[in-house]
């Protein structure tokens, strides 16, 4: 956090249902389903974390890899900049940006250990890194809802159990798109009530009191309803290197001279 | 985009970048392309990408848009760093301090630091510091304003996590909390360094200039006393590096600054304080009866203009966007003392 809200994230960096709806045009050229899409973004936010854990890195250096990687996303396509190494270079970026900075070559052993699969090197890595500011447009500064979830919490006064669900539910935001379509605090307020629905806590007269757009809140909190049952059925990471090597050899063997892959 | 400009002669060259003199091929207008080198420190490949110091430059300039701070206008990546764009300035801080054909009118020292305090108010408001307030730092812009400049080393603070490195600053603009090993400050350390410049555009001459670490900190507590001295700043005692020095009775400032106003003294002996807890911060600076007591500050485009950065003779005097070349002494460079590498100095970057 730093900055002020207002005159960066909120003008530069949310964006438009539309928009969404419009990303990845490419990948669903070549056969990727709209699930397709959002399951493989959930596997590489979940691919984040847990990198980051195996590194104990703090979550919200992880909520801004994902941040990134989603954005990253928002111009490009998985079948030309490959998301197995994005995800990487989306937490090495975040590091340095967040002030947490760790070794490339340490954070390559880990990729490695996570997804022995994992082809990639520091160069690789490195030269990402690049790719990703330029089409971050260099905007590095990432507005995560914990700080307003922990304000919102001491200001509803719930209890502790109620405060629990609600971080999760914070965490679990990162799989859908709300943190890319609203801004922080109608995020964490969306978090708050929804566990407060499954906790069984009436908020509304605390809500009344709030000068927020509800309708907004209401969206995320069905957004993050939508999110639990399918996701119970995650993408693994063998469907997941599937479909990816699949859109990456239909993109070669289409060479439509459209513009060259990168990596 | 690197198609857009085309890059003009070198203005300066510090550790960590190159500053040439660019033009937009669009409009035609001039601008500083700052060239940060890639990291070669790490073997022959580059091991660790582009700089923690130009990112954090980036991305703070991104954030920061203020009538006294530098605009990044673009960035691009070039080879394996990254080209910031910036608004051209003609020349700095120190050489209008440093040019002896100027004569600096108390309404021109107020202006200066007005907008000074201006522009570090914003970062502070921001949770943004500069942690490299330094007269050359402090870019005029051709419109005869003051923009403050060279982001790489601030950082945001406020967060619950982590300690900050005290290897900031130049020596003599460095705060006595950080000489004694304070990991955890605050925005005052900017502040004490607005109030070296302050001394220094009234006397014309550095406040503090001490050839090492020690002798800085001599010199300010033969200005300000020693900790300890009068109540002054007990609790220094409990830093890490503390060094206790012969004890000695701050010494009133108009001795100092014989022509210098009442009011200005005050606010300069606000923001001189050594106990970081009870000096003055750049909001409240801003609010001192300094500012708005006669003679108003002079208007930016009304203040002495050092010669032209490119009518300037080679290698001498005006020279220097940002990581320009560097003061003669103090020993210890500013930009050597200053770097937060992961390893080796030890203090290494905050986590």
């Amino acid at each position: 956090m730093a900055a002020s809200y207002w005159d960066s994230h909120c003008s530069r960096n949310l964006v438009s249902k539309e928009q969404l709806e419009c990303s990845h045009a490419e990948d669903r050229l070549l056969g990727l389903t709209r699930e397709h899409i959002q399951q493989l973004n959930v596997y590489f936010c979940a691919s984040i974390a847990e990198l980051a854990k195996q590194l104990k890195l703090r979550q919200r250096v992880a909520a801004t890899a994902m941040i990134y990687f989603r954005r990253a996303y928002l111009c490009n396509n998985f079948c030309r900049l490959d998301p197995r190494l994005v995800y990487v270079a989306c937490l090495y970026l975040a590091c340095k940006a967040e002030e947490s900075l760790l070794a490339a070559k340490h954070l390559v052993v880990h990729a490695k250990n996570l997804r022995p699969k994992w082809t990639y090197d520091v160069k690789d890595l490195l030269d990402m890194e690049m790719v990703l500011l330029e089409d971050l447009d260099f905007n590095l500064i990432v507005f995560s809802p914990y700080r307003e979830l922990a304000r919102l919490l001491s200001d509803a006064g719930v209890e502790q159990a109620c405060a629990q669900r609600a971080w999760g539910a914070l965490n679990d935001s990162y799989r859908s798109d709300v943190n890319l379509l609203y801004p922080p605090h109608i995020v964490a307020l969306g978090c708050l009530c929804l566990a407060a629905g499954s906790c069984g806590v009436d908020l509304t007269a605390w809500l009344q009191r709030l000068n927020v757009d509800l309708g907004q809140v209401a969206a995320v909190v069905a957004e993050l309803t939508a999110l639990y049952p399918q996701n119970s059925a995650g993408m693994g990471a063998d469907e997941c290197h599937r479909l990816l090597d699949l859109v990456g050899t239909r993109w070669d063997s289409s060479a439509s001279g459209s513009g060259e892959r990168r990596r | 985009m690197a198609e857009n400009y085309i890059r003009g002669a070198l203005l300066g060259q510090g550790t960590f970048a190159a500053v040439y003199k660019g033009a937009d091929k669009r409009t035609g207008k001039e601008v500083a392309l700052k060239e940060i080198f890639p990291d070669e420190k790490g073997g022959a490949e580059g091991k660790k990408g582009l700089d923690p110091t130009a990112l954090r430059e980036i991305k703070l300039l991104r954030e920061l848009q203020h009538e006294h701070i530098i605009r990044l206008v673009d960035a691009y990546p070039k080879k394996k760093s990254v080209v910031l764009v910036l608004e051209f300035m003609h020349s700095d801080l120190e050489a209008v301090i440093k040019d002896a054909n100027l004569v600096l009118s108390a309404a021109d020292v107020k202006s200066y630091m007005k907008q000074l305090l201006q522009a570090l108010a914003a970062c502070h408001s921001r949770w943004v510091l500069h942690r490299d307030l330094k007269p050359n730092n402090c870019l005029i812009a051709p419109d005869g304003s003051l923009k403050l400049a060279d982001f790489g080393l601030s950082r945001v603070y406020g967060s619950p996590d982590g300690r900050l490195t005290n290897r900031v600053f130049a020596p003599w603009y460095r705060a006595p909390e950080l000489f004694f090993g304070a990991r955890q400050y605050t925005a005052v350390v900017d502040v004490w360094a607005a109030g070296c410049i302050m001394g220094e555009l009234l006397l014309r001459r550095p406040l503090f200039d001490g050839m090492c670490d020690i002798d800085v900190l001599s010199k300010v507590f033969a200005l300000c006393g020693t900790p300890g001295v009068e109540g002054n700043w007990p609790a220094a005692r409990d830093l890490p590096a503390f060094l206790q020095f012969t004890e000695t009775r701050p010494l009133p400032l108009r001795q100092v600054f014989p022509a210098a106003s009442s009011d200005a003294l005050d606010l300069l002996g606000r923001m001189l304080v050594l106990d970081p807890l009870k000096r003055i911060s750049s909001a409240e600076a801003l609010r001192h009866p300094y500012f708005a007591n006669n003679p108003p500050p002079t208007p930016p485009a009304l203040l002495p203009r050092p010669m032209k950065r490119e009518d300037a003779p080679l290698g001498a005097g005006a020279g220097a966007a940002g990581k320009g070349r560097e003061r003669p002494s103090p020993a210890a460079s500013p930009r050597s003392a200053k770097m937060p590498r992961r390893s080796g100095l030890g203090t290494a970057s905050p986590h």
